[in-house]
């Protein structure tokens, strides 16, 4: 790049100023506010779907992120899989004994052992 | 107490920044490369409207190619570049709708006379040398002269090689000297 600097001729600031003579300057009657007002508008909307591209990536890459480790996480957790109905925990989940447990009815120590025992045997302890 | 003014952030971070889509970003780019794609615009079509829509264009048409631009190199032969070929092709289809006119929409500033008609005379004959020049040549000439650019960024926006660059300028300025020789001897 440099070599070629070096093998520019001189600049000749007479021939300069005859072609700046050559045509009428127009340069001086502009108003470049305008202009530049001017291109910024037009360049609006591409600007603003470019911003909206990046967003979207931006998200699709959080969301495929997200799923690749709620993946990883199943993956290593085989026994969260393997849960069956009949689980303890799952019996807890059963419609009523959910309610009496928001609804602060059922008592602490009986649901404790509802989950311990099971779900054939938590309907009448749990209620009582 | 800060020993400098704000920083003055290059080209190329600009570049970046409207990859992303930053309007300020944007409008820094234009506001530091405009006034040499309107003078580039003008010089090739002779025409101050159709050189604003052609400088906007031209930024335009870099915003949708921003993705293209490699850091490496520079903002203003690029876009001068797209103004030229733009303007090329411009002037090719105006030619086919009509013949050649240069017209003189700016006003001039208000002289004697006699100043005045030597002024005109000296104006006509450096637009005549300058178009006598074969097209290559005189844009290579504007660029150089006028523009600033050196060989090497014309190079780069002409798509040629450097030394071809070197030879017609050359050949430019030694015919622009022959037919200005009145002119060039004895500077006005």
């Amino acid at each position: 790049m440099t070599r070629h600097f070096e093998n520019d001729p001189e600049r000749d600031p007479n021939l300069a100023a005859l072609l700046r003579a050559a045509e009428p300057d127009a340069a001086a009657a502009m108003n470049w506010e305008h202009l530049g007002a001017r291109i910024s508008r037009h360049a609006e909307l591409p600007l603003a779907r470019r911003r909206r591209e990046r967003r979207n990536r931006t998200h699709g890459v959080l969301a495929l992120a997200a799923a690749a480790c709620l993946a990883a996480v199943i993956a290593i957790q085989p026994s969260a899989s393997s849960l069956k109905t009949s689980d303890p925990v799952l019996g807890l989940a059963a419609e009523q004994e959910l309610d009496r447990l928001i609804s602060g009815r059922a008592e602490a120590e009986a649901l404790l052992q509802a989950a311990l025992e099971g779900p054939e045997r938590t309907g009448s302890r749990v209620g009582s | 107490m800060s020993e400098s003014g704000p920083q003055i952030p290059p080209d190329s971070e600009l570049v970046e920044r409207v990859r992303r889509g930053d309007t300020a970003a944007f409008d820094l780019l234009v506001a530091r490369h405009m006034r040499r794609a309107f003078s580039i615009a003008y010089r090739l079509l002779g025409h101050r409207e159709d050189a604003e829509d052609l400088a906007q264009d031209a930024f335009l048409a870099a915003l949708e190619r921003i993705d293209t631009f490699q850091p490496g190199r520079g903002f203003g032969p690029w876009i001068a570049r797209i103004v030229v070929n733009r303007g090329l092709n411009a002037r090719k289809a105006r030619a086919l709708r009509r013949t050649e006119a240069i017209p003189d929409d700016v006003p001039a500033p208000s002289t004697l006379p006699d100043r005045a008609a030597e002024q005109a005379e000296l104006r006509a004959r450096c637009r005549a040398a300058l178009h006598a020049l074969p097209e290559q040549q005189r844009i290579i000439t504007e660029l150089f002269e006028l523009e600033g650019f050196t060989g090497a960024e014309i190079a780069e926006i002409l798509e040629i090689p450097a030394g071809t660059v070197r030879w017609q300028l050359h050949e430019a300025r030694k015919a622009l000297r022959g037919a200005l020789a009145l002119y060039t001897t004895k500077p006005s």
